[in-house]
């Protein structure tokens, strides 16, 4: 994800969300171009030099015959044109009648203060641990790291459980709130290793819930592993389950994945 | 659309990367960042990535459904097609 936490999205942990992110892009855009999706393991963005927001074009051989590290629909004209040919009446964004659709809705936010990323924070690379029951990863781990943490194995380590808004889904503060634990390799060590999030008056809400570390490792190599419990509940009060859900984080920066884009009250960026 | 253009019209794909959001904030505001408006950071380029001339990598990802597309046989199937990656969430 290149922009986590714009609209309350969060990174998709499988193919399956990845295409409901596109979904949900669809509705809100009302385009009607094809849209395709990266593997998880991001082999499109790798061939393409992990721009973000590049294009290309390609002719039938697959060759390239135009490229821009970032898109210039200008640009893109002016070489569709000398390709084949002009048009008499190029299409205009107002000819498109696009939707203006909202984001989808959450429950209050607002009501837990955030926690302030350590300066410097950079995404790391996290492994979520499926297993055989299916439950989906309703509340979905971001952990970012010190440059100091991932250079030295000595820092600090934000990790936030953020509520993914494709599932519909609240913290109900009526019932036990979020807790996880952080198990060290040998040697290694992780203050405080276990953490029990507050718990707000309001009955429910859809703030993440996050914590800072400090980490103490010898050996880079050797991932934490984080387990998390919370009830998931969702918006149309169809269930409230109690789920439990692992994660290894490595200590190394996801290249992949982009800043947070939390925003103060006066527009500034938090960080 | 004259003939030409008309007959050889190619594809036009827009590939998600990994989201959406300031295409939404695009298309919302009229105003640039993200897809498609060409107003993006003055040092975007190309460090590792298939020049002009080059045929791209033989790479599959995959379509809305979540079927495989390869980007060779894709390409083949028009006489252009256009990528654009999207960071849009």
């Amino acid at each position: 994800m290149a922009h986590p936490e714009l609209n309350n999205f969060v990174s998709p942990f499988s193919i399956e969300e990845r295409l409901m992110h596109v979904a949900e892009a669809k509705r809100l855009l009302g385009t009607s171009v094809n849209w395709l999706a990266d593997t998880m393991d991001n082999a499109y963005h790798d061939v393409m030099g992990r721009t973000p927001n590049s294009e290309i074009i390609l002719d039938s051989d697959g060759v390239l015959v135009a490229r821009r590290a970032w898109s210039d629909p200008v640009a893109l004209r002016l070489d569709m044109e000398r390709l084949v040919g002009a048009v008499d009446h190029p299409t205009q964004i107002a000819d498109l009648n696009l939707p203006a659709q909202p984001p989808i809705p959450t429950v209050a936010k607002g009501v837990v203060p955030r926690v302030p990323l350590p300066a410097g924070a950079m995404p790391m690379a996290i492994e979520p641990q499926t297993n055989s029951s299916g439950i989906p990863f309703y509340a979905k781990l971001r952990a970012e790291a010190t440059r100091e943490l991932l250079d030295t194995g000595k820092g600090e380590m934000y990790i936030g459980f953020h509520l993914d808004p494709l599932y519909r889904v609240h913290w109900n503060n009526e019932v036990d709130p979020v807790e996880f634990q952080i198990t060290a390799p040998d040697g290694a060590s992780v203050t405080p290793a276990y953490g029990v999030a507050i718990d707000p008056e309001e009955p429910a809400d859809a703030d993440p819930r996050e914590f800072i570390v400090q980490v103490d490792v010898k050996d880079l190599s050797q991932p934490l592993d984080l387990r998390v419990q919370y009830f998931a509940c969702d918006d149309a009060l169809t269930f409230c389950i109690p789920v439990r859900q692992d994660y290894k984080v490595h200590l190394r920066r996801d290249e992949h994945h982009g800043w947070s884009t939390r925003m103060n009250p006066d527009g500034t960026r938090m960080r | 659309m004259n003939n030409y253009a008309a007959r050889y019209v190619p594809s036009l794909l827009a590939l998600l990367i990994t989201g959406f959001q300031p295409a939404i904030s695009m298309a919302q505001m009229g105003m640039g960042m993200g897809m498609g408006l060409g107003m993006g950071p003055p040092d975007a380029r190309f460090v590792v990535a298939p020049e002009v001339g080059e045929q791209i990598s033989d790479v599959t990802i995959v379509d809305d459904q979540g079927n495989p597309v390869n980007i060779r046989e894709l390409a083949s199937q028009s006489p252009y097609t256009v990528l654009t990656l999207g960071c849009l969430t």
